[in-house]
């Protein structure tokens, strides 16, 4: 009764705050933020080369809707102020960017100097759309080496962003697949975090009832949707995408194995009608209390931690994924990119832009508003272990470190396809309609018609 | 429309409101949840249990009107909109009107040559239309995307009117000639009043496509001339979907097509009476 | 009056007039001035990337390899219409989905068109609300009907439940998935179909209703015999469009299912489209553009002979 009482209190008190900020909002930005753009300004002026070396000049860039849009476009003015460059952003979400981006290029490019890219940019890189980044990086009248920390960047990410050795897409944000799990739910039944994936199949077969799911996981087709999470677990279990002679090998008894604890999970302790599930839904079934566990990208903490969007704020607990029997797990991981038509007519300003969006300065704040990042020294920050759950970012950072870039199977121009025909295949077996191995022997036989040609 | 006897059939008539009723509880309901949603926090929206009573609140619509450029999609795809409609009616119902009436030698060609215009997917032509407006600079204006809007209607258009006009005996007409009248004047003084009810469907139709077009839109547009189907896709993030906003988008977008409609019902109206006069 | 007993009593022979010389002036002037806008329209957009489209199809267009892309004939359809398996599959599901949802709304909106049309207040509220399903933003519309099927979050399952009644998987399971699509394509189109026919049935004429209950017919009677024949030309076109626009379905199966469990709801229009999209082999897309033309002038072809579809027959000049 007390809690209702709170709550509603607490809630009346919200809106009454709410409506009151959001009508003053739209008169200024607020204080805070202006303080944040001229210290931004500051910093960046430390930087030994000549940021108004091509003022006047404009440039759009595209995105897609995602946090790190939101705030960079926060943080705008203070590269406009820095440059004198004029930037618009021209945003959309993911799926129906894809399809501008892609006719934009198509058509001859020298729409977008800047956009925002996933593995597409193996594919644009094979077509010659896209600008090599480095002799930018190396210019030292465009770029102060010491100040960008290129080496900040992980590893990992820069590697993400090569295709065939030439550096193309400069990396942006930074996330790994992680488990997360209720800790209350695990404290009143007294389980342990699962190193295995047995383990983790008897924690979800106990935590699983009428009202809850043990554990949720994407079941839906899509080469974005279930291979994402499929890929951990396909790696975890010891298989592969591709063999040293480029072979398509997931069927191979590891990657079976693999399928079958993905489908185990979801078919004994998992929701119903598991293979209507996409990100949203796991996303959504957990923060709404519906799923125990769950396996998937750590951008979604910054969902379950929000009261307004989730019913188990405080309560979420994160880790790595469980390894097999011995063997460490091989998490699945993402980074999103921006990349430079190789036909803008605005290069060395698109790079300064490039350059400052993706700096520390600028990603330490991005990296607090968004929750993810490419560099290293965001993940170690003060401010952002103070901001998130630590164990949460433990769990994220050592993913991040342990992810294999050579293992994703992006870098062929041929992944959308495949990806989709795998992604049939795992969906059937989720389904129930064929066996993992029957389904994989005929995707990998598919796939390898698809390369032949 | 034929008049029941008062007291006729008692039990017809309550069958009859019983199934108005549940038609419009089964087309109203979604909507009715959209518009729940819009109202309610998140974690409240999507809440099961269902919460049926809660505290609305307007944040969602608070977002949506401050959101980049807001007015200005919504300007864009009204303008859109209306400018396809004249242009269907204008341009496509004089063709209807010859192609139901006037036999010539290739007519049924044209017909279905007409037809076949809105046959096309749309995804093996987009990439050729962005190159062509692109060649003709017409990327980003709203002028290419009414062009691509009145030339997807237009079909439909005349081939709808057609039927309408056909219902419409010639003898009223022949009637006006005799008397001196020009065929355009018969056309326009005569024969289209009959067909308000048409003309109003088709309107409806018409605006409710260009107003809902997405594909096209977002192909063919750019900063300037953004509309408001491509807006609302933009609550669907890459990290959650917003759905207080995304419905309370869509229940902004429903007022002017309501109003469009309640515009055309007169006509819809307006028309049985004239047919009934006339004749 | 006599005027109206040709209407009642059905076709008559009249014949068309060929353009000839001695026409009237003006009536020549009508004809050119009232079609030339429309036919000029048409040809001047839709042509050229049509053509561009075929081209296309000959081509080994994939975009990722630059340069221009070689001419190779008709191996692009060879390739999809004998070595591809899911194309098959396709097409079974797309003429399943087009079939099942359009006979669904074709028949309900009759229905609904019929109980609404003697007006009133009640009747034009209802006409009002009817209009919704199609007027919503069909994205968000696709969204909140997918969770509205989701089992653990959504209402339908919810309400089913307290009922009583059997809850499904919908779009979770390869049995149900097309016809939950099904479903929400019915319910967002019907009103499509009741517009139509409902201002069909308003614009008809009194008289043969009138002659009708002179003649003793009863309420079914007079439907079945009278308005039906009557607003068949109406009522049929509308289902062409239907049927055409249906093939082309793409926002409620994208969102929905995006083809699966599986391959149980992936049309040929969503085949297609992750083809040239997502795949980017652009060239066999529009191969398969051209093959769901093909199909759909077949279609047409069949549906106008069937129902005999000829315009003004009896009122032409």
């Amino acid at each position: 009764m007390k809690k209702k009482v709170g709550k509603i209190i607490g809630y009346s008190f919200c809106v009454l705050l709410l409506l009151c900020c959001s009508a003053l909002a739209q008169l200024q930005p607020p204080q805070s933020l202006e303080g944040q753009i001229e210290w931004l300004v500051e910093e960046c002026k430390k930087a030994n080369i000549n940021w108004r070396q091509k003022e006047g000049e404009r440039i759009l860039v595209g995105m897609n809707k995602h946090g790190f849009t939101d705030a960079i476009q926060k943080l705008l003015p203070a590269f406009e102020e820095l440059t004198g460059i004029k930037v618009t952003f021209d945003i959309y979400p993911e799926e129906e960017f894809r399809k501008k981006r892609l006719v934009a290029m198509a058509g001859g490019g020298g729409i977008y100097d800047v956009f925002m890219i996933d593995q597409a940019l193996y594919q644009y890189a094979e077509a010659g759309w896209v600008e090599p980044l480095l002799p930018y990086i190396e210019n030292s009248n465009l770029t102060d080496p010491d100040w960008y920390d290129f080496q900040d960047i992980f590893d990992k990410a820069r590697g993400f962003g090569e295709y065939k050795g030439v550096f193309y897409g400069m990396p942006i944000t930074g996330e790994a697949e992680i488990l997360f799990y209720r800790r209350d739910l695990y404290e009143e039944k007294g389980l342990g975090l699962p190193q295995t994936m047995d383990e983790l199949y008897e924690n979800a077969r106990k935590l699983k009832s009428p009202e809850i799911a043990g554990i949720v996981l994407r079941g839906q087709r899509g080469w974005g949707a279930n291979v994402w999470p499929w890929s951990g677990f396909l790696w975890t279990y010891g298989g592969r995408f591709f063999d040293e002679n480029d072979n398509p090998v997931f069927n191979s008894p590891e990657a079976v194995s693999a399928t079958e604890m993905y489908a185990k999970l979801l078919r004994d302790a998992g929701p119903v009608a598991p293979a209507s599930y996409n990100w949203y839904e796991v996303q959504s079934d957990i923060a709404l209390g519906k799923a125990a566990m769950g396996i998937d990208s750590g951008m979604f903490m910054a969902v379950y931690e929000n009261p307004d969007k989730s019913e188990v704020a405080g309560k979420m607990g994160y880790a790595m994924m469980p390894g097999v029997a011995g063997k460490p797990p091989v998490p699945n991981f993402w980074y999103w990119m921006i990349a430079m038509d190789a036909k803008s007519m605005h290069k060395e300003a698109a790079w300064l832009f490039i350059q400052w969006a993706t700096s520390k300065e600028v990603m330490l704040r991005v990296g607090l508003e968004c929750g993810a990042s490419p560099r290293a020294s965001v993940w170690s920050s003060p401010e952002f272990l103070a901001k998130y759950p630590k164990d949460w970012a433990e769990a994220s950072s050592k993913s991040l470190a342990v992810a294999d870039p050579t293992l994703v199977p992006y870098y062929k121009p041929e992944f959308p396809e495949f990806g989709e025909i795998l992604s049939i295949a795992i969906s059937d077996v989720i389904a129930g309609t064929k066996g993992a191995k029957e389904a994989l022997d005929s995707a990998v036989e598919e796939t390898k018609r698809i390369l032949g040609k | 429309m034929v008049r029941q006897k008062r007291g006729g059939n008692a039990f017809r008539s309550t069958l009859q409101s019983f199934l108005l009723l549940i038609i419009s509880v089964w087309a109203l309901f979604p909507i009715f949840w959209m518009f729940s949603m819009s109202l309610k926090r998140k974690v409240d929206a999507l809440a099961m249990p269902p919460k049926w009573f809660f505290r609305p609140i307007a944040d969602n619509y608070i977002q949506v009107f401050s959101s980049q450029d807001f007015t200005q999609f919504y300007v864009n795809s009204l303008i859109v909109a209306l400018c396809s409609v004249v242009l269907v009616i204008t341009i496509g119902l004089p063709a209807s009107y010859t192609l139901s009436r006037v036999n010539f030698k290739g007519r049924k060609n044209i017909d279905f040559w007409i037809l076949s215009t809105r046959m096309a997917p749309p995804i093996g032509v987009l990439i050729p239309y962005f190159l062509i407006f692109r060649r003709l600079n017409l990327l980003d204006t709203r002028a290419s995307l009414i062009a691509m809007h009145v030339a997807l209607n237009l079909p439909f258009a005349i081939w709808i009117m057609k039927g309408f006009f056909s219902e419409i005996p010639k003898e009223i007409e022949e009637a006006s000639l005799i008397d001196g009248c020009s065929y355009w004047g018969s056309f326009l003084k005569i024969t289209l009043p009959l067909v308000g009810p048409g003309v109003a469907a088709t309107s409806i139709i018409t605006f409710l496509f260009s107003w809902n077009e997405l594909l096209f839109a977002v192909t063919l547009t750019g900063l300037r001339s953004k509309t408001a189907p491509v807006a609302l896709y933009n609550f669907i993030s890459y990290e959650e979907i917003s759905w207080g906003p995304l419905s309370a988008s869509a229940m902004i977008a429903l007022v002017p097509v309501i109003l469009f409609v309640l515009l055309m019902q007169k006509q819809l109206i307006k028309g049985l009476t004239f047919g009934a006069i006339s004749k | 009056m006599e005027v109206m007993a040709p209407l009642i009593r059905g076709r008559n022979s009249c014949k068309g007039e060929m353009l000839d010389l001695t026409m009237r002036q003006d009536k020549r002037f009508f004809i050119v001035t009232s079609l030339a806008p429309a036919l000029i329209v048409l040809a001047l957009i839709t042509i050229l990337p049509f053509v561009m489209n075929i081209f296309n199809s000959l081509k080994d267009y994939y975009l990722v390899r630059p340069g221009y892309p070689p001419f190779v004939g008709l191996e692009n359809f060879r390739r999809i219409l004998f070595y591809d398996p899911t194309f098959w599959k396709s097409l079974l599901i797309t003429l399943a989905f087009t079939g099942g949802s359009t006979a669904i709304t074709f028949w309900l909106g009759l229905l609904i068109a019929g109980l609404l049309s003697p007006g009133g207040v009640l009747r034009n509220f209802v006409r009002a609300v009817m209009l919704l399903p199609m007027a919503a933003t069909p994205v968000a519309v696709a969204f909140t009907w997918r969770i509205m099927y989701s089992p653990s979050l959504g209402i339908i399952n919810y309400l089913l439940g307290s009922l009583g009644l059997p809850q499904s998987e919908w779009i979770g399971s390869p049995k149900t998935a097309l016809l939950s699509v099904i479903l929400v394509d019915v319910w967002q189109w019907t009103p499509f179909m009741t517009l139509i026919m409902l201002a069909g049935l308003m614009s008809l004429p009194q008289e043969p209703f009138e002659a009708a209950v002179i003649d003793g017919a009863g309420g079914w009677q007079i439907f079945r015999f009278v308005t039906l024949p009557l607003v068949k030309p109406v009522a049929m076109t509308a289902l062409l469009f239907r049927v055409i626009d249906s093939l082309k379905t793409f926002d409620i199966i994208f969102v929905l299912t995006r083809g699966g469990p599986g391959n149980a709801t992936e049309t040929l229009n969503l085949h297609t489209y992750l083809k040239g999209f997502s795949y980017l082999r652009i060239g066999e897309a529009s191969a398969l553009a051209v093959i769901m033309l093909a199909l759909v002038f077949i279609l047409s072809q069949l549906f106008l002979a069937l129902s005999k579809l000829e315009f003004g027959g009896e009122q032409r000049w």
